[in-house]
């Protein structure tokens, strides 16, 4: 996901190999990746409430803490701290370029620099109802698109007459849904109707990817 | 001003249509009274005292000193109109905004159609309804919502027409989209509508309703 999407005060809702998970930024700008699951009665926790500090969960009340996803208070029992043991399934979770990384087992780091370095222009994300090897598929057929790897794409694209490049990151979101991320570099002039351009041209990759 | 009505909303407490009018009585802070019609098991929608006030049998229906109004979004133009002295739920100038808000309008009413069905396959056990096709219509439009709100926030625009105050537009589109997951349509791919709820919800006198959490 975006960093710049993580709202204040919001908790958004994302999925990674078919683990659902609840994303939230406190207000000292830590970010948080979640199991989306309360442990205590198994309720998203992405219908809880970002208090800046922690996240409430809706159905009783429980809250935990930005950072290790203790349980720090339970409304039936509020005189006493709870357990160390009581706390949300957190994930490894790393920021970079704008956009948040999260790793389901273990510190897994983010791939070095994909942008080498340069400003690039985050475009909006676009899902697909498709699994990730249809989609990579359906990219490099579409778009003339080279991998570097299993989740990353390049794509040469011709931008204010200059050579620029479309990097393409894949999340697989579950088997059977696809997100794909997407920036350009160098950072065009007309910004707007760039995003245009290309939330456009990645809805014809997903209607194509869909139709198969 | 109709300041002076003595205004009386016969609706359920279940739908989406309802929903949206009661929203706007409490932003606008408009004395009436509620007839609460009992739809299921009751069929209250089916007896004689409410088909002769709305022979469709939908709600809700807005009942005023002379005159029954039906059709929520009609309930609504009708409120914005008469009941907001700033005229900011509502803006007749300039043309083209208020064409836009008749266009969501529109949008909203395909969009209720879709998750309403789906809602009373899963909810009421209406089993005659093709939810399938029903959950598909709403994500193509829930998608449609969700690309418009992305770009709208691109430009710093937090509601759905360019205006700095949410209209009855999305007021129409609230009501559906945050109750779509009763129908198995899940928000799942739709991060900027999912901040748009949040932004709704935190309106002040915003109304919750059952299913419908705060912000």
């Amino acid at each position: 996901m975006r960093l710049e999407e993580l709202a204040p005060r919001h908790v958004a809702q994302s999925e990674l190999l078919g683990q659902e998970i609840a994303l939230w930024r406190a207000d000292d700008g830590g970010v948080n990746a979640w199991e989306n699951r309360c442990p205590h009665r198994g309720v998203r926790l992405s219908i809880g409430q970002n208090t800046g500090l922690d996240l409430r969960c809706r159905y009783h009340g429980w809250r935990f803490a930005s950072g290790d996803g203790r349980c720090t208070h339970i409304p039936a029992d509020p005189s006493r701290l709870p357990p160390a043991v009581l706390r949300a399934n957190t994930y490894h979770v790393a920021v970079q370029e704008g956009f948040v990384w999260v790793a389901l087992n273990g510190p897994d780091v983010p791939p070095t620099s994909l942008a080498g370095g340069r400003p690039w222009l985050t475009l909006r994300s676009m899902p697909v109802e498709a699994g990730m090897e249809h989609v990579r598929a359906t990219l490099i057929e579409a778009m003339n698109a080279i991998p570097q790897d299993d989740f990353v794409l390049i794509a040469e694209v011709e931008q204010d007459r200059t050579n620029a490049h479309l990097t393409l990151m894949l999340q697989p979101m579950s088997g059977a849904r696809t997100l794909i991320h997407a920036a350009l570099a160098p950072i065009p002039a007309d910004r707007l109707s760039i995003l245009r351009h290309y939330a456009a041209r990645l809805a014809r990759v997903r209607d194509t990817a869909e139709a198969a | 001003m109709t300041s002076g009505d003595a205004l009386t909303l016969h609706h359920d407490d279940h739908g989406e249509d309802g929903y949206k009018v009661r929203l706007l009585l409490a932003f606008l802070e408009i004395p009436h009274r509620r007839q609460q019609l009992d739809i299921y098991p009751g069929q209250d929608h089916r007896s004689d005292a409410f088909m002769a006030l709305n022979p469709l049998g939908s709600r809700p229906v807005l009942v005023g000193d002379d005159f029954v109004l039906r059709d929520s979004h009609a309930i609504l133009q009708y409120l914005a109109a008469g009941h907001d002295s700033a005229g900011l739920w509502s803006p007749r100038t300039p043309a083209l905004e208020m064409a836009r808000i008749a266009m969501w309008l529109g949008f909203a009413r395909e969009l209720t159609t879709a998750v309403s069905a789906a809602r009373r396959h899963d909810t009421l056990l209406e089993t005659s309804l093709d939810a399938g096709a029903a959950r598909a219509d709403a994500h193509r439009l829930l998608r449609v919502l969700d690309e418009h709100l992305w770009f709208a926030e691109q430009e710093d625009q937090a509601w759905l027409c360019a205006q700095d105050h949410p209209t009855i537009a999305d007021i129409a589109c609230f009501a559906p989209t945050i109750l779509c997951e009763e129908g198995g349509v899940s928000r799942l791919t739709y991060p900027a509508i999912r901040r748009w709820l949040d932004r709704f919800k935190r309106l002040p006198r915003f109304t919750a309703m059952a299913g419908v959490f705060g912000a």
